[in-house]
C-alpha cells in the first residue's frame, strides 16, 4: 500500500513538472467561427456584472478540476466584466489547468454573493463543452460552443425563503 | 543656394537574450550582417537539439540545430527585426544568446496580417506593445508567452482588446521578445524612432 502510495505521489510531482494546457477564457469573442458569445444573467434577466465571479472548471462526471486565470486573482476565479457592451461577459486572459495539453469536457460556473461558488446565494453552470487544452508553441484556443446560462438561487436561499414565507402566512392568519 | 550637409548615424550594438530550458518567443532586435539561423543561432551559440519554430500562417516551419553544428532543413530562413520566432531550447541550463546589428532607425512598419502571426518591436526597447506605438484594433488578441523557468509556471498571457481597451492588461515586454498578434483586421504598427529619442 505505502508502495503505491509512493508510485502515486512521484506521478502526480512528474505530472505538475511539465507544461499545463491552457485556454483563452473570453466568454465574448465576436471574430471566432461561429462567435464565443457565453452570456450569463442574473434571475432576473439581467446580465451579471459587478461583484460576478465566474471560472472555468474541467468536468469528469461528478469531480471538478479548476483552471486559474491570469492574473491570479479572487482565488482564480474572475470577474466579470462592467462595461455596458461587456456585461454578462468574462475576459480574464490565458486560464491553465493542472493537465497536459488534450480534450477536455469544460464548464463554466458563475456566481454571485460570496467568493466562491459553494458559498454563492446565486449560481449557475454552463452546458460542458469539449476544448483542446493546447501547450506552447501552440497558442491556446478559444471557448467555441461555449452556451451562456442564467444563475439560480443557491438551494438554501429557496429554502430560507419558503419559511419565512411561510412565518409571515402563520402570522397573518394569527392576526 | 549652400544647402547644409544631413548626417545620417548608424548605431551598432549587441543585446543579450537569455533563454531558459523550453520554449520562448523571441526575436532579432537588431539588423545583423547576416540574419539567416546560421547568423544568429549558429557556431555553437546555442545547444544542439535546439528547434526553432517560424510561424508561417498556417503553420511551423521548424529547422533543428543537428549534431552536424548546422540547423535543418533550412538553414538560410531568416528572422528580422519585427518577425519572431518561438526557439526550444533542450537540456536544463539557460543560454545566452547575443545579437549584434544595426539599430534599426527611422520610420519603422511592421504588418499586421488578418489573422495570427508573430510579431516584436522593431526598436529594441522594453515596454508594453502600447508604450512601443502598437494600437490595438477591436477584438485585436495579444499573447505574450511567459518561460518563467519552470515548466509548471509557464505559459501564455493573453489580452484582448474590448470596448476600447486591452484587457487584461498588458505585460511588459523585453528587448528581444515577441508575441503572437491575431489581428481582427489588417493593419500595421509603425513608429518612427531616432537614436536620439
Amino acid at each position: 500500500m505505502k508502495k503505491a502510495l509512493v508510485a502515486i505521489a512521484a506521478l502526480l510531482v512528474s505530472v505538475s513538472a511539465y507544461a499545463q494546457g491552457q485556454v483563452n477564457f473570453n466568454t465574448h469573442v465576436t471574430t471566432d467561427t461561429p462567435p464565443v458569445d457565453a452570456r450569463v444573467l442574473n434571475p432576473d434577466g439581467t446580465p451579471v456584472g459587478a461583484g460576478g465571479l465566474g471560472q472555468l472548471f474541467i468536468k469528469n462526471g461528478s469531480s471538478y478540476t479548476a483552471l486559474v486565470a491570469d492574473p491570479l486573482v479572487n482565488g482564480g476565479a474572475s470577474a466579470f466584466r462592467t462595461s455596458a457592451a461587456g456585461l454578462g461577459y468574462i475576459n480574464a486572459g490565458g486560464a491553465t489547468a493542472p493537465l497536459p495539453a488534450g480534450s477536455y469536457s469544460i464548464v463554466l460556473r458563475a456566481w454571485t454573493g460570496a467568493s466562491t461558488y459553494d458559498a454563492a446565494t446565486f449560481r449557475g453552470e454552463s452546458a460542458p463543452v469539449t476544448v483542446a487544452l493546447t501547450e506552447a508553441p501552440a497558442i491556446p484556443n478559444d471557448l467555441i460552443g461555449l452556451q451562456g446560462f442564467t444563475l439560480v438561487p443557491e438551494p438554501t436561499t429557496l429554502a430560507l425563503g419558503a419559511v419565512g414565507l411561510g412565518a409571515l402566512l402563520i402570522r397573518r392568519r394569527k392576526a | 543656394m549652400a544647402q547644409t550637409p544631413v548626417y545620417s548615424v548608424n548605431a551598432v550594438g549587441y543585446v543579450n537574450t537569455v533563454l531558459h530550458p523550453g520554449f520562448s518567443l523571441i526575436s532579432n532586435p537588431l539588423i545583423a550582417a547576416d540574419n539567416t539561423l546560421a547568423g544568429l543561432f549558429g557556431g555553437g551559440k546555442v545547444p544542439i537539439n535546439t528547434v526553432v519554430y517560424k510561424y508561417t500562417g498556417t503553420g511551423f516551419d521548424i529547422n533543428t540545430y543537428t549534431d552536424d553544428e548546422v540547423f535543418a532543413p533550412h538553414p538560410t530562413q531568416t528572422v528580422t527585426p519585427g518577425e519572431g520566432v518561438f526557439i526550444k531550447i533542450p537540456g536544463t541550463a539557460d543560454v545566452t544568446v547575443t545579437f549584434v546589428g544595426e539599430v534599426p532607425t527611422g520610420p519603422l512598419t511592421v504588418d499586421l496580417p488578418k489573422g495570427l502571426s508573430i510579431r516584436s518591436s522593431k526598436v529594441p526597447q522594453a515596454g508594453t506593445a502600447t508604450a512601443l506605438g502598437l494600437v490595438g484594433q477591436e477584438n485585436d488578441t495579444f499573447y505574450q508567452y511567459v518561460n518563467t523557468g519552470v515548466a509548471a509556471t509557464s505559459g501564455y498571457k493573453i489580452s484582448t482588446v474590448q470596448d476600447g481597451e486591452w484587457g487584461p492588461p498588458l505585460g511588459s515586454l523585453k528587448v528581444g521578445e515577441a508575441f503572437f498578434y491575431k489581428a481582427a483586421t489588417a493593419g500595421t504598427w509603425t513608429r518612427t524612432f531616432n537614436i536620439n529619442n
